[in-house]
């Protein structure tokens, strides 16, 4: 408005200036328009300084030192000295000086967000029941071989239920100024399922009690051990959601389970304790302003009354370091050390032969003094780097120098050339390789991961395998079952893999097989599967005991009834290949029990109930046997893997050409073998250079050609050793005829 | 055009890899068309035929396996290049057994056509008007052209077998052994061409 009334002024002035109507009216109305323009400017300038400012920087590579007031949910100041505080929300704690909404869309929180970059394919989300025999590849991001949580009807909340141990917070929600819109189920549907919303109900309604998981910050940012996330995930799996952050922190004490409270529960009508007689503690234990800091301890009030009747969960803030106008410190870090990384992105070997952890390496890179953060940077958008080749950042900045190749050699992408030795990466020589292998093997290929062996190895990781959390029962064959490393193609390139068998309870419909919700499965096969709390799907379905008639069926009448500390290696051997028959056959009839139950749950269109495990599927046929079938969704789902890269002299290929190219090398002959929650007396085996999609014929004639390559170089030196002599000589004889010549001249 | 020249000759300098496909197609037709042109002026020109010593089995049999061998290296090596701008697979196979056989044949050819590829006389043809060399001085000049590059080429591989260079060193040694083995190949190409042209008794 202030620019068209302006505007017009001038006009006006300049039509009066043209016609000579002058005096002292048209100066005055000149000095009105000049110092409207100069105020507008001036108010548009600082709203957009107001604007930028607004989310505080320093600028500096130093670290800001943190004394800052806490805010709950409603984003109302918290005085930690009181004992009705409510947890102290990261939302608009953090958010107050740092972006949470930019924050939130960056890679780590963006999980839930259909409308995401996917990016290339990573570790899903393993949806593993033992009792059911499920391990479901889940992935909002819309990786081929993952299926959409959302088209199984598994909902938001469920999906933090499962798998919130390993989840950062501010997945499940986006911020609203409004904080009451955050804390209605269906808002948090619309933020983060998309366009295929979860049916209402599904989460019970709880949001309202549990609050939102918001992004932790200090889960990253915290000083190294000062966040627990076992602390973390005791309050999500109690749906105390927004109690989280504060309890993960260990700056306050959280009694109470949201998941205690009836489903009829309402906060408001929550009966309040009596006041405390000493409510006037804090004011009475405010320190001297001379004091920066004092003990909350110092200053804490008398114990309140507990609240009669069911609360919500209550919080108490420990003993922290407190200024005198309640500001807390909280000792936070820039970068992220290894440790917490770490907590979600671990990987141990489990196979027989991997050993006890302490004999395994770190990554090269961290014992050379880089973290993870050298590599895996990000602004304050958080869409932190993963570092493969072509990646594409959001933020449009060329991250093309911080994949294994760019750093190390030159980075290229589509915009520019980015010369290599990032923090002082070193230049490989790659000494007698030939250049080759460096447009068909990844870096990865030879430098990352386990060596290639002669069967893919078991594994574990964080995400799949709830590793940094305490257990007692972790074992080899904890489910889900994944190996390291399967070599596969990627555009000719080849790359080591993970790979994981996907195990569920589906239906087949005109050739489509899709698995049904994991919860609604294991309800209606809960009394014909009869698996019991701390048993497994496996051991119950195929479960056998070798009779003495077995026994003599495979050692012979004599050695049938002898102890098994006198069975020979080789007699246990036939045992336990008798045995895993057996079970095998034990799981199918107890499976064709469990496919019929579950067919009676299915809709009459034609829908055939299935059980998928390990590369089969299994059906029921008209005569109620079980029969197997292949089918595309048995297929693993495999993803690229980045670390622990092993020193140069430990690489594939570091002691020559044989250890890839001869016969029967684990790097093309390797076995990869299913692995699901199925009893399978031979399950299904692949060759690794079969997986790759390398034609056979022509690696076993390429390794077979290496046999002769040392006799060949010899050969070839002769040979060439010749034909120099012969050149030398006649150039001799050539030079002495041109002098000769030259001399007669 | 003309001011294209520095540039793309500082191109081929500085990639001489990458323009290597181009320098295949361009060279190649350059030599045909050479070829077919001087074929022209041959059968056009009275020049008289001169009777020469014919090829006894031994040299044919060594002309022959060089000319497979080298056949072999340069379809599998043109062909790939030019249609899939790089070696792989069965082709690259195949160019390795080729260069298996020219490995063997070249020091025979080297023995075998030496002699009769030198230039002037010596021994008892010297300052004998009368005697009609084996080959006129273009199949001479194409034979140790042929030599040197074939030595080019076996050596920058078998040294590439070795572990001394590394990368770089490689695909420099890779690109002598690009262009030594096209040079290899025009060098035989012509060569054959005018042993063919003595045959007709057009020189």
């Amino acid at each position: 408005m202030a620019w068209r009334v302006t505007s017009a002024d001038v006009a006006d002035q300049s039509c009066s200036h043209r016609h000579g109507v002058g005096g002292e009216r048209g100066r005055g109305k000149t000095a009105v328009v000049i110092t409207g323009t100069i105020a507008a400017m001036l108010l548009v300038g600082l709203a957009a300084q107001a604007e930028e400012s607004r989310f505080a920087m320093t600028f500096s590579r130093s670290q800001y030192v943190h004394w800052i007031e806490l805010y709950d949910a409603t984003d109302t100041k918290i005085d930690p000295t009181d004992p009705h505080a409510p947890p102290y929300s990261p939302v608009f704690t953090c958010g107050r000086c740092h972006d949470y909404a930019a924050i939130s869309r960056g890679h780590h929180f963006n999980a839930l967000q259909p409308q995401a970059a996917a990016g290339r394919p990573g570790e899903p989300w393993i949806w593993t029941d033992t009792r059911t025999g499920t391990q479901l590849p889940l992935s909002y991001r819309g990786w081929p071989g993952t299926y959409d949580p959302r088209a199984l009807g598994i909902s938001t909340w469920d999906f933090l239920l499962k798998f919130g141990r390993h989840m950062p917070g501010g997945l499940a929600e986006a911020p609203a100024e409004d904080p009451s819109l955050r804390a209605t189920d269906e808002t948090a549907v619309e933020t983060t399922a998309g366009d295929a919303p979860v049916p209402p109900g599904a989460d019970n309604g709880r949001w309202p009690l549990s609050g939102q998981l918001a992004i932790d910050c200090m889960a990253c940012h915290g000083r190294a051990t000062a966040h627990s996330p076992e602390a973390w995930w005791d309050q999500i799996s109690k749906q105390n959601f927004a109690w989280a952050p504060v309890a993960a922190l260990g700056i306050a004490d959280v009694d109470g389970a949201v998941s205690n409270l009836p489903a009829d529960f309402d906060p408001a009508a929550q009966r309040e304790p009596t006041p405390p007689d000493a409510a006037a503690a804090p004011d009475e234990a405010v320190p001297s302003p001379d004091a920066a800091t004092t003990e909350a301890a110092e200053n804490a009030p008398a114990e309140p009354a507990e609240p009669t009747g069911p609360s919500l969960p209550r919080t108490r803030y420990r003993a922290l370091q407190l200024s005198a106008d309640k500001k807390v410190f909280f000792d936070v870090v820039r970068t992220p050390s290894n440790n917490v990384c770490y907590y979600c992105h671990t990987t141990r070997r489990a196979d027989a032969a991997a050993g006890p952890d302490w004999t395994h390496d770190e990554d090269v890179h961290l014992r050379a003094g880089m973290s993870c953060a050298s590599c895996h940077r990000n602004d304050l958008e958080h869409h932190t780097v993963r570092g493969y080749e072509g990646e594409q950042h959001p933020s449009g900045e060329s991250v093309a120098s911080l994949s294994c190749r760019g750093c190390h050699l030159d980075g290229t992408d589509e915009a520019v050339t980015q010369a290599g030795g990032r923090l002082g990466a070193p230049k490989p020589l790659h000494r007698g390789l030939p250049p080759i292998h460096l447009e068909t093997l990844s870096c990865t290929a030879c430098h990352a991961g386990p060596r290639p062996s002669p069967e893919a190895l078991r594994v574990q990781t964080s995400m799949a395998h709830a590793l940094g959390l305490p257990t007692h029962s972790l074992t080899a064959e904890t489910e889900p079952g994944m190996v390291v490393p399967v070599m596969l193609q990627t555009d000719g390139v080849l790359y080591p893999h993970r790979m994981v068998w996907p195990a569920f309870w589906g239906q087949l419909r005109d050739d489509q097989l899709t698995p049904l919700n994991p919860d609604a499965a294991q309800e209606a096969l809960r009394s014909t599967l009869r698996v019991r709390r701390n048993a497994t799907f496996t051991e119950t379905l195929g479960k056998v005991t070798l009779s003495a008639e077995d026994k003599a069926t495979v050692l012979g009448a004599d050695r049938a009834s002898a102890a098994d500390a006198e069975l020979t290696d080789e007699e246990r051997a036939k045992l336990a290949r008798l045995a895993t028959t057996k079970s095998a056959e034990a799981f199918r009839e107890k499976l064709g029990g469990a496919l019929e139950a579950l067919q009676k749950t299915l809709p009459s269109d034609g829908s055939q109930a299935v059980y998928v495990a390990g590369g089969r599927a299994y059906r029921r046929t008209a005569d109620g046997a079980v029969e197997t079938f292949s089918h595309p969704a048995t297929q693993p789902y495999a993803w690229k893997l980045g670390h622990d890269v092993r020193p140069a002299r430990w690489s594939s290929g570091a002691t020559g050409c044989y250890e890839c190219h001869a016969l029967g090398t684990p790097i093309f002959d390797g076995k990869v073998t299913a692995i699901g929650p199925a009893p399978d007396p031979e399950p299904p085996t692949q060759r690794m250079a079969e997986l790759a999609g390398y034609d056979r014929l022509q690696i076993d004639a390429w390794n077979l050609s290496f046999q002769g390559r040392s006799a060949f170089k010899w050969f070839g030196f002769v040979s060439a050793g010749v034909v120099g002599l012969i050149l030398v000589s006649f150039l001799f004889v050539g030079l002495n005829g041109l002098f000769g010549f030259l001399r007669r001249s | 055009m003309l001011n294209n020249v520095p540039a793309s000759l500082a191109n081929l300098l500085e990639h001489p890899g990458k323009v290597y496909p181009t320098v295949v197609a361009v060279t190649l037709i350059a030599v045909v068309v050479v070829i077919i042109l001087h074929l022209i002026l041959a059968l056009l020109g009275g020049r008289a035929p001169r009777a020469r010593k014919r090829f006894n089995w031994w040299e044919k049999l060594v002309y022959l396996g060089a000319l497979a061998s080298v056949s072999v290296l340069g379809v599998t090596s043109f062909y790939t290049v030019l249609r899939f701008g790089g070696m792989h697979g069965w082709w690259l196979f195949a160019h390795m057994f080729g260069a298996g056989a020219l490995t063997a044949v070249l020091p025979l050819a080297a023995l075998t056509w030496c002699g009769a590829s030198r230039f002037g006389q010596s021994g008892p043809q010297a300052g004998d008007a009368a005697y009609v060399p084996r080959f006129f001085w273009l199949p001479r000049v194409m034979f140790w052209l042929f030599l040197v590059a074939g030595l080019g080429v076996m050596l920058t591989m078998l040294v590439s077998m070795l572990p001394l260079f590394g990368t770089e060193g490689l695909e420099i040694l890779l690109d002598i052994h690009r262009y030594a083995g096209l040079l290899a190949v025009v060098a035989l190409l012509i060569h054959f061409y005018c042993v063919l042209l003595q045959r007709a008794q057009l020189r």
